[in-house]
């Protein structure tokens, strides 16, 4: 045995007769303590306490419009991942401007059937996330709307070949896209207040996002009024250094309830958490709640654990425990659960809702996610390395005729 | 509330568990809101434990994920006040030592957990498991989550931290005092 072996084996049985501290509380106080943890005396939760498959189907069901100037239309986008909450939708075609009429259909036991209606004209929604796969051959375009006076980012994915068309081949920023695409979606078709485009102009100034308000604009008619606006715009332009609310001369613009406007800071407000969103439709999206604060990733996590007001429900079972784990180097965050996580207690849709509000809130900061000691996910997920980084939340498509 | 489980539990691991979450945190008082945090979650979670790894493992584990919360949520809170806390880099440690932690440094044990501060988190955690808690190699990595290799290689290299630390007594503590 060479001397550094014998110094490991000395060093060893020296950690080892290290005296070991005790407890000295008793068994009963320990115990006590316990008994009075809510935690502890609340009837378990039923599998089912979420809301139950078909419900959940029609509660996915949530988008259906189009952009106007195409000959197709905006349509929910969907993966294969929950067959069950299939949603279907159909539009006759127009070649007017305005938008078209949708009719919905949606049949969660013949999905397949379903599918089978004309491509150009039936698409399905994404689950939550956009993943990249999802958006091959399309331009994703993540837009804050708006109901119940909060932004809801939804992620709309235009061909490449529109894009193209529209753009002459070159590639357009954020803000070439929201300028030529915006007064064109129909929000209220999709569930949504008309809201697009804001009243003024949007512009790029280097790095940062320049929107000069209109004269009378409706902006100013309450706090409310002013928050959706800043919210939506953080939805609508993240990447961005800085927002800057001008008026038309150039000057930080002054609304009545809050005074002159201090730049916005898109990037403060990544690490927010996901929750589920019913919409007055009474469907469902995921969506972030933009007044949780979280220093990171694995803070929002946590919270999206609770409800934080009326409005946004967690996707996350209250009951489960586990530990979030931020890379020191790489892009990818663990999520380790304390014991086997079984997605399939949960209908595919409430896991998807959950798998994917959890891989959104990530994104945030731009780290994939990996889940540790989960099983069952729903179909199209595959758990066994880190998700795909995914592109925005909400997917609708547009789908134009060939 | 299952206080038989409560109670075989207590019996079998209790003071297992405290010990742990003391040589992690080097706090009695943290130790025992800690060890209260790690029964909620095994009685929360005792029917679902389906046997796949030891008892003795799934519970280290759950203190270890408590540990790992604890730390995270603190280094929030510090970081929440010290913008340039950079949390890539630091290791999570208390802010400031207590009353009681001054007394545990001042013995033996005191003496072993300063020089851990000194390694690196996967060292320290391979030391506490493996020779304060004295799980053998296969245990450990059950808790840690790693292969036994890795097990094995990180407890190679603590050691020989340690016995650097060792050569030079009170030179690192001698080094912080002089910051």
């Amino acid at each position: 045995m060479d001397d550094e072996r014998v110094e490991d084996k000395e060093l060893a049985e020296w950690l080892r007769s290290v005296p070991k501290p005790e407890d000295g509380r008793n068994r009963e106080d320990v115990l006590a303590r316990l008994k009075k943890d809510p935690r502890l005396n609340k009837k378990k939760r039923l599998a089912g306490k979420w809301i139950p498959a078909g419900v959940a189907a029609a509660a996915l069901l949530t988008f259906g419009a189009l952009f106007a100037s195409m000959t197709g239309g905006w349509n929910h986008a969907k993966n294969d991942s929950a067959k069950e909450d299939t949603a279907v939708m159909t539009r006759e075609s127009t070649d007017d401007a305005a938008p078209a009429d949708f009719s919905r259909a949606m049949d969660a036991e013949n999905g397949e059937d379903s599918q089978s209606q004309d491509a150009a004209e039936t698409a399905q929604m994404f689950s939550g996330a956009v993943y990249p796969q999802d958006a091959e051959g399309y331009t994703p375009f993540t837009i804050g709307l708006s109901d119940q006076a909060a932004a809801i980012p939804v992620t709309l994915l235009i061909p490449d070949e529109k894009v193209k068309e529209d753009f002459g081949g070159a590639v357009p920023g954020k803000v070439d896209l929201y300028n030529r695409y915006s007064e064109e979606i129909g929000e209220q078709s999709l569930g949504f207040d008309d809201y697009h485009p804001y009243k003024g102009t949007v512009s790029q100034k280097g790095g940062d996002l320049v929107i000069n308000l209109a004269p009378g604009h409706p902006y100013d008619g309450s706090g409310g009024a002013v928050k959706l606006l800043q919210s939506s715009l953080i939805e609508t332009f993240s990447g961005f250094d800085r927002i800057l609310l001008e008026d038309e001369e150039g000057n930080p613009a002054d609304f009545d309830q809050v005074g002159k406007t201090e730049p916005i800071f898109p990037e403060s407000r990544k690490d927010v958490p996901f929750y589920a969103f019913e919409k007055t439709d009474g469907t469902t999206v995921l969506a972030p709640d933009l007044e949780q604060e979280a220093e990171d990733p694995a803070e929002a996590m946590f919270l999206m654990k609770s409800r934080s007001n009326d409005l946004y429900s967690p996707v996350i079972p209250e009951d489960s425990d586990f530990t979030v784990e931020l890379p020191e180097r790489g892009d990818t965050l663990t999520v380790r659960f304390d014991r086997p996580f079984d997605f399939a207690t949960m209908s595919p849709a409430e896991a998807a809702r959950m798998i994917d509000g959890m891989a959104l809130t990530a994104a945030g900061s731009g780290l994939r996610i990996r889940f540790v000691n989960a099983a069952n996910a729903p179909a199209g997920y595959d758990l066994s390395g880190p998700l795909p980084l995914p592109l925005g939340p909400n997917g609708v498509t547009a789908n134009l005729r060939p | 509330m299952e206080d038989s489980v409560f109670h075989r539990i207590y019996d079998e691991y209790h003071q297992d568990v405290f010990r742990f979450l003391i040589y992690m945190t080097k706090d009695r008082a943290l130790s025992e809101d800690l060890v209260h945090e790690v029964y909620v979650r095994v009685l929360k979670s005792y029917g679902s434990f389906e046997g796949k790894s030891s008892e003795k493992t799934w519970l280290f584990s759950i203190a270890r994920n408590v540990a790992i919360d604890h730390f995270r949520k603190s280094s929030v809170r510090r970081r929440r006040i010290d913008d340039s806390y950079d949390w890539d880099t630091r290791q999570p440690e208390s802010a400031e030592p207590t009353p009681e932690e001054k007394a545990v440094r001042e013995d033996e044990l005191g003496r072993v957990l300063g020089m851990l501060e000194h390694c690196t988190d996967d060292q320290r955690l391979v030391v506490i498991a493996r020779f304060l808690q004295e799980l053998s190699v296969a245990e450990t990595a059950e808790v840690l989550g790693w292969t036994q290799a890795k097990v094995k290689t990180t407890q190679h290299r603590a050691l020989k931290a340690l016995r650097s630390l060792m050569a030079v007594p009170g030179e690192k503590e001698a080094e912080e005092n002089g910051r």
